[in-house]
């Protein structure tokens, strides 16, 4: 069973290796602030992905945790002076919190209504932004937050941000393969098979899908955190709906039965922000326009003919094309 | 498997070569480069689109003409799609990767704001069209940013000055949710006691409303003179419709968030006799020919209208003024980040530009006041000056 696998740790050293030497290779600032924004994007999408391939539950409000996040820690660095890492803890508990909370009050909730009121939570919450003015400074947002140190070093936009954002990614892939590949795992993969099976197997359902649901929140609240001290200023624009449906596509696309598919799918949705980009320098009517009608295209495709998401396709096309060019070689051998 | 390997070969030959005829093409020949951001796509496209023509236009212009002192300029020119992650993506690239001397931009406020930090950061100078004057204030925090449009206190201050000359001491607001709204409604009920001016009704409404009966009823039964409504297309237009039929006849006061032709078809005879505060771009035949600004609004209003199908307004007019800013403080000889922020902050005295005549110091990174603002009025279909 596929589950049972371990950790494949080839595939964490090639990505460590390929996303070290990112910055190296490809030299121009344009490109590592993609790459920056991109894993702020996967830290958000692995845990969106943990809920929706492994326990079944689909989540349109991702963004309100992402927003929490964020916002946690610009009002407490920029009011009331704490520490960026001080803040850090703060965004965990606070997304945490409020996961903890809507848990409680979803949780005899699944399918299409568990969606529906994830996107009401997600609508709510940006409201909040706008309308809680004392606090959150409305619709103009609050600005003046600063970037974190790390041993008397301004971690600041650029390179050294890009390899805070990595590392930090880097670790909560590791954590959720670890997740996933324990008890809690398997338990979890039961439960988005057969609830009923599972919980008649003496698998406590409910307990793990709080838990997958907290983790995943609190994924988002530490993307939300990386996005607020990365820039100067944040505005409930950044934290919409299109923010949550960007997520849902990141996973969708790279496949949400493996933590990969997230990071994948998050790599992909930012190559093709970027080629996009780059065409509409050199051809003046391929607008960033084109950018949205391209996800729409290449999401119906993946939907109609991978519905099991491009990473999984990927990687077990790679996996029949290596074995038959090994038969094949053997064959031109014993010919 | 050697088939693969071979293309695959090939093709990263091919992206290295490719990689290497760019760096070669930068060039050996001065050229003067600056970068501007605009929100040509998005939300903010009304306000980036004219941004972006008149700088293409202005570029165009002054290098038909020799150039800055004989030196080419050249402009990098990027769109935002009113997004502040795309904003901070162009802002580094622009800055790290095409070095430029100073970025122009961009259209909104949150954007504008996250770069703000990133200028700051790597010590660029930016000149922002965005209105809100957090971008330039306090002015410890903005030592390299600078911005074109009026601040939305100065608007406020125009319309209390007018309701002051036509005797009204109460008044209703009815303003958006959004950013400009909020703003609007801040200032307004700052400075309301510095002009003996009272406001007995404030409500909200929200962008996408297409109703506002109910609030409108309340200020009705409060004792307002006026009502003040302070958003951007298309709520106000459904505002002056909604008192139309309600049979509202105080006076409506907008925004300049409306100072556009768009206004006024969404309104239809509804939005005859708004008053509003404006830039003088909004009709450059009205604005007399003494008028100090009259012939850099004049030679930029022909131009522009002559090569793009619509009317400048006054995005243009800050998209013009941004880049003749930074053009003059090149002309001057201040050809480096740091100068072209010095000259900008110290140099430009009575400067004429089309959104008025600037005066920037140290203290003042916008560097207008009231006088940059006029009156409009709703006449027969068309915004016309309103005269003292």
């Amino acid at each position: 069973m596929r589950g049972v696998k371990k950790t494949n740790w080839w595939g964490v050293a090639s990505f460590i290796v390929i996303m070290l030497f990112f910055p190296l290779i490809i030299n121009g600032s344009y490109y590592v602030t993609q790459g920056t924004f991109a894993g702020i994007y996967t830290i958000a999408a692995i845990g969106l992905g943990l809920l929706m391939g492994y326990a079944g539950l689909i989540s349109l409000g991702q963004a309100a945790f992402y927003g929490v996040g964020a916002y946690t820690t610009a009002i407490l660095t920029t009011s009331f002076g704490f520490s960026p890492w001080l803040g850090l803890i703060f965004s965990i508990l606070v997304s945490a919190l409020l996961a903890l909370i809507m848990g409680y009050t979803m949780a005899k909730l699944s399918g299409y209504y568990l969606a529906m009121a994830t996107l009401a939570l997600g609508m709510i919450v940006n409201v909040i932004f706008v309308e809680w003015k004392s606090v959150t400074q409305g619709a103009q947002g609050l600005y003046g937050i600063p970037n974190p140190e790390l041993f008397g070093f301004q971690i600041t936009q650029g390179v050294p941000y890009y390899y805070l954002v990595w590392g930090i990614a880097t670790l909560v892939i590791i954590v959720s393969m670890n997740i996933v590949h324990s008890r809690v795992g398997r338990a979890l993969r039961s439960i988005h098979d057969s609830e009923t099976a599972a919980s008649s197997m003496g698998v406590e359902t409910g307990k793990y899908k709080m838990q997958i649901f907290i983790f995943s929140a609190i994924l988002a609240g530490i993307a939300g955190w990386l996005f607020a001290h990365m820039n100067y200023s944040i505005s409930p624009s950044s934290f919409t709906f299109d923010t949550s449906i960007l997520f849902l596509a990141m996973v969708v696309l790279g496949g949400a039965t493996s933590i990969w598919g997230a990071v994948f799918g998050t790599i992909l949705i930012t190559a093709i922000s970027v080629t996009v980009h780059e065409l509409g320098q050199s051809f003046s009517f391929i607008t960033t326009d084109f950018e949205h009608v391209l996800y729409g295209f290449i999401l119906m495709m993946v939907v109609i003919f991978l519905p099991r998401g491009l990473f999984p396709s990927f990687v077990s096309f790679l996996k029949n094309f290596i074995s038959s060019n090994k038969k094949s070689n053997s064959k031109r051998i014993v010919s | 498997m050697k088939k693969w390997l071979i293309i695959l070969v090939i093709l990263s030959i091919g992206v290295f070569l490719t990689a290497c005829g760019k760096e070669e093409a930068s060039g050996d020949e001065p050229v003067y480069k600056i970068g501007a951001i605009y929100s040509s796509t998005g939300h903010n496209s009304p306000l980036g689109e004219p941004q972006s023509n008149a700088t293409q236009m202005l570029v165009d212009e002054i290098n038909d003409n020799g150039g800055i002192n004989g030196t080419p300029l050249e402009i990098v020119l990027a769109d935002d799609e009113s997004s502040q992650e795309k904003a901070t993506q162009e802002m580094n690239r622009l800055i790290n990767d095409e070095n430029v001397l100073a970025v122009l931009g961009t259209s909104g406020t949150g954007e504008s704001m996250a770069m703000k930090g990133i200028a700051t950061q790597n010590e660029v100078p930016m000149v922002a069209a965005a209105a809100s004057a957090q971008l330039v204030e306090p002015v410890e925090d903005s030592h390299w940013v600078f911005k074109t449009p009026q601040s939305d206190v100065l608007a406020v201050e125009k319309v209390y000055t007018y309701l002051q000359s036509e005797g009204i001491t109460k008044v209703a607001t009815l303003t958006d949710s959004n950013a400009f709204g909020e703003t609007g409604l801040e200032q307004l009920e700052e400075v309301q006691g510095n002009y003996d001016i009272e406001i007995v009704a404030k409500e909200v409404y929200n962008t996408e409303d297409t109703d506002m009966s109910s609030q409108l009823t309340k200020i009705d039964s409060s004792e307002a003179e006026a009502l003040i409504v302070w958003g951007t297309n298309p709520g106000p237009a459904n505002i002056a419709v909604n008192m139309q039929v309600l049979g509202m006849d105080i006076p409506y006061i907008g925004s300049h968030g409306i100072a556009n032709q768009t206004f006024i078809d969404l309104a239809g005879d509804a939005a005859e006799g708004i008053v509003i505060p404006t830039g003088r771009l909004l009709f450059p035949d009205e604005i007399p020919e003494d008028d100090a600004n009259y012939e850099a609004l004049d030679s930029f209003y022909t131009n522009y209208t002559e090569q793009f199908d619509g009317e400048p307004g006054n995005f243009g007019s800050y998209g013009h003024d941004n880049l003749m800013l930074v053009v003059e403080a090149l002309e001057n000889g201040a050809t480096d980040r740091e100068s072209i922020r010095d000259y900008l902050e110290n140099e430009i005295n009575d400067w004429v530009g089309t959104t008025g005549t600037f005066n920037m110091s140290p203290e003042d990174h916008n560097g207008l006041d009231i006088d940059s603002l006029v009156m409009a009025e709703v006449k027969e279909g068309e915004w016309v000056l309103l005269e003292d």
